[in-house]
């Protein structure tokens, strides 16, 4: 589940495993990240840790979701930089490769 | 043409290489600094006492119970900056004044009133609360027709009690009077273009830092100028330049709301000098959007001439420019509409009259841009919209009409008729690739086809001329300080350099597009080489960034700094390869010998021997400064086409398809230009569609959050379909023109004129945006169509 922290207190946090962009890959890049770099999906960068955090909650639900989903996964979340169509593809970006590596580990 | 040129392989990174940028490994991993993740120790907390009426006299203020508050430690007021040095005034960026802190009477709602200065964020809000503030109130002014009758008067503290700020004109009266006495059909509409804002994701803020030992302030900022800020400070504050540092960190979006001096900068850094210890302001959502600095808010009445065979021969234009309780626009000086008279836009005609008067209301002040050079959105949806009306009065179609009325190719450079020399142009081409793009001829078709079956679908085209990169010192200057901008490089011994910039992006990527214009220049890979800004202690001076003005002049400086830097390593090299200069030539690394070909010397082996081996009688090193004044504005072009449907039971309008194609010169990163276009498209849609800042008729802003003030979100952006030309600016050194805001002043019109030709049919000629539903569904239900079932 995707929060903003802002609208958490810590208590309701008690208990849960908290997961922020600082430690969203255990290794290197996690694959939205390295989405959101090759695709220009951030400008000033302010709203990109917020972006991530959705949509990587977001790929877990639906992993393989369409530009629309997409569209309407982050409505939540205000940018005003990009336009939001390359945050479109740096998700779908990210989708392929999660899918890809799911593959791998299945077969 | 439209291919970008590439002249430096993929490992160079020079121009037109879709490089992904150097600075994103911080922002997508958390690792951004911005102002409000500065944290300096003993650093205390300013919250700011606003004003709950857009006009009042302040009777009394008695801070007693807020400094009872455990953790207060300060409440400065109005008459605490007068007694440290009347800084209760200061001056505004156009030569007007604005309050910092009132002492008689407030002016806007949310105005300023008093900080109070404690040891933690949440204090400072609790006891903003306890400050007990009486207000007489006032009868605001907010009309600004009304405020010409000067029966309120809003500054009061000048000396001629009068609303009327400034008269401008441009342009020849006479000769447009006689065009349009001579013209076979005349066209005129008011058109209103309201009051918006920029409302970028991060608000304003500071940390300021004052050193008591040291007499050394040092400020955090967000600010798209961190240099002519610093001036500004030292000048109000009387502490030398030297002992200021202003640093402005990343920024979370600028787009000219990051410009002016707010009164909340000031009061931090008093703060700061009163307590002695770091202080911190950010403001929070709401004081972002009800106080600071709007834009637009022109009130427009244009009139367009033609002559018998339906070409464009005059335009006149009369403007009220609702300026706030101050003139505190960005312009430059000499400019106090900015740029509003490029107006004649992308067509060739005889003549043209500007008359534009401001006044005062009871508004927060400003006139900044909102990701526009100086007032060009203004006179693009003013030109865009009178081009469409004549082209439908004439029942010409608009795409006709405007290739009809274009300047023509060879008449570049053009000179317009209010003065303006457009550098270079060819406006045929690019509508005629929109109209490709977007299959003009069949969506005529279609449309036809719906309108028979009562479907309200439109068709809007906006073919927009930008004016930017200000400026030529000889016009162009802000305060006195002349708008050029510099670029310092130096090369390290193996081969990697810094570069020093005097503008600052606050997210148009210009750690990895400077650094590609040195590569281009030099041959060396751009990733080796460092992109400072930013820090007034290291950066050259430079105006900053905004106005679409950092390509054009510190660009332009970058380009010409390594020009320099590759005259020396020519010499350089000619001394390693023992030959004459005139006996080498540059390929995109290396200086190789005339016919040799495996005679050469990279710029990496003349870094080193600059440093290890240069020539006797010469300076070691290798590093260049350039303070570029650039000879003219460039003028970047597009041409938009956007298609609405019309809900005829709620209003609503979708753009169901929008073409821009752009061009904007020679293109230094292609991924970052369509990113800018992608992003400034949204910026257009915002206007068209959604933002309006509304007062009620007491001052209050009934737009004051983002409930009120809708933001597009993804939802409501529509797919952007991108189209380029490349007309490389003949004068500026790289070819480059400028892009971020073209889409945000092209946008409006193509979808205002999508709206209107939608509905033109049924007798409406104007519908000023943002074309809401319910301002759209009310046409529909004047004019029968509406359904209401």
């Amino acid at each position: 589940m995707a929060v903003k922290s802002c609208t958490i207190f810590a208590v309701q946090a008690d208990g849960k495993n908290v997961e922020t962009i600082e430690n969203v890959a255990a290794n290197g890049l996690h694959p939205l990240q390295q989405g959101f770099w090759e695709k220009h999906g951030l400008q000033c960068g302010y709203c990109t840790p917020g972006m991530i955090m959705t949509t990587k909650a977001f790929l877990e639900e639906n992993p393989s979701p369409t530009d629309d989903e997409i569209r309407w996964a982050i409505s939540g979340n205000l940018c005003r930089c990009t336009g939001y169509t390359k945050i479109i593809e740096a998700v779908q970006y990210a989708a392929e490769k999660l899918r890809n590596v799911e593959e791998k580990v299945a077969s | 043409m439209s291919d970008v040129r590439i002249t430096t392989p993929a490992e160079i990174n020079g121009m037109g290489h879709r490089m992904k940028r150097k600075e994103d490994p911080r922002f997508i991993q958390g690792a951004g600094r911005y102002v409000d993740d500065i944290k300096l120790p003993g650093m205390l907390y300013m919250d700011i006492v606003r004003s709950p009426y857009a006009h009042a006299k302040i009777l009394k203020i008695d801070a007693s119970e807020a400094l009872k508050l455990p953790g207060v430690l300060a409440v400065i007021t109005g008459e605490d900056l007068k007694k440290a040095g009347n800084l209760h005034w200061m001056p505004t960026l156009m030569s007007d004044t604005q309050m910092v802190l009132p002492i008689e009477k407030v002016v806007y709602y949310a105005q300023e009133v008093c900080c109070v200065v404690a040891t933690s964020r949440y204090i400072a809000a609790d006891a903003i609360e306890l400050v007990q503030v009486e207000y007489e109130p006032l009868p605001p002014v907010m009309d600004p027709y009304e405020a010409m009758k000067d029966e309120v008067i809003v500054r009061d503290d000048k000396e001629k009690k009068t609303n009327h700020v400034w008269h401008w004109e441009a342009g020849d009266k006479d000769a447009t009077d006689r065009v349009f006495a001579e013209a076979h059909k005349v066209v005129s509409e008011k058109i209103y273009i309201p009051r918006i804002h920029v409302s970028s994701i991060e608000t304003c803020g500071m940390v300021a830092d004052w050193d008591k030992i040291n007499e050394h302030l040092t400020i955090y900022m967000t600010s798209q100028a961190p240099h002519a800020h610093r001036t500004v400070v030292s000048l109000v504050s009387g502490i030398p330049e030297h002992k200021i540092r202003v640093i402005s960190p990343d920024i979370g979006g600028g787009f000219g709301g990051k410009v002016p001096v707010y009164p909340g900068y000031v009061v931090c850094i008093v703060a700061s000098l009163v307590t002695g210890k770091p202080v911190k302001w950010i403001e929070d959502r709401s004081e972002n959007l009800q106080a600071d600095s709007f834009a637009r808010d022109y009130h427009i009445e244009a009139e367009l001439a033609a002559d018998s065979d339906g070409k464009l021969t005059g335009l006149r234009v009369q403007t009220l420019a609702d300026d706030g309780a101050a003139d505190a626009a960005a312009n430059p000086s000499k400019f106090p509409a900015g740029l509003y008279s490029i107006g004649t836009g992308a067509y060739d005609m005889k003549a043209a009259h500007f008359a534009v008067d401001a006044v005062y209301t009871n508004k927060p002040p400003g006139g900044v841009a909102y990701r526009c050079s100086f007032r060009v959105t203004e006179a693009v949806q003013m030109i865009e919209r009178m081009t469409d009306i004549m082209a439908h009065e004439l029942g010409e179609d608009p795409a006709a009409f405007r290739l009809k009325n274009f300047i023509k190719p060879e008449q570049f450079p053009y000179h317009s008729p209010t003065g303006w020399d457009y550098d270079s142009g060819d406006y045929h081409t690019a509508l005629k690739l929109a109209m490709e793009m977007v299959g003009y001829d069949d969506l005529r078709k279609e449309q036809l086809e719906k309108r028979a079956r009562g479907e309200l679908m439109g068709i809007g085209i906006s073919s927009f001329v930008e004016a930017v990169g200000a400026g030529p010192s000889k016009d162009f200057d802000i305060l006195g300080i002349k708008m050029f901008d510099s670029c310092e490089v130096r090369i390290h011994p193996t081969g990697s350099a810094i570069m020093r910039i005097g503008v600052q992006t606050q997210g148009q990527g210009h750690e990895t597009t400077f650094a590609q214009i040195i590569a281009e220049e030099l041959g060396l890979p751009a990733k080796d080489i460092t992109v400072e800004h930013g820090d007034t202690d290291t950066a050259p001076y430079g105006l900053g960034t905004y106005a679409s003005r950092s390509t054009p002049t510190a660009g332009a400086a970058a380009a010409m700094a390594a020009r320099k830097i590759r005259a020396k390593a020519k010499k350089i090299a000619a001394h390693l390869l023992e030959v004459g200069e005139e006996d080498l030539e540059w390929d995109v690394n290396k200086f190789v010998v005339k016919g040799s070909p495996d005679k050469f010397k990279t710029i990496k082996d003349i870094a080193f021997a600059a440093y290890t081996n240069h020539p006797q009688g010469m300076e070691a090193g290798l590093e260049a400064v350039n303070y570029y004044d650039p000879p003219n504005l460039t003028f970047p072009f597009g041409s938009y086409i956007a298609v609405v449907d019309i809900d005829k039971g709620t209003g609503a309008v979708t753009v169901r398809r929008f073409v821009a194609v752009d061009d904007c010169g020679n293109i230094i990163n292609p991924m970052i230009v369509e990113g800018q276009i992608q992003g400034g498209l949204t910026m257009g849609l915002a206007p068209a569609l959604f933002e309006e800042i509304v007062y009620d008729e007491n001052g209050q802003n009934l737009s004051g959050t983002f409930m009120d003030y809708l933001l597009p979100t993804a939802v409501e952006t529509p797919i952007w379909e991108l189209g380029k030309t490349i007309t490389p600016s003949p004068h500026h050194p790289i070819g480059a023109k400028g892009v971020g805001e073209s889409p945000t002043v092209g946008a409006p019109p193509a979808i205002a004129n999508a709206v209107v030709d939608a509905l033109w049919h049924l007798g409406v000629r104007n519908v000023d945006i943002p074309m809401t539903p319910p301002k759209i569904w009310k046409i529909l239900r004047e004019h029968g169509v509406a359904d209401e079932g």
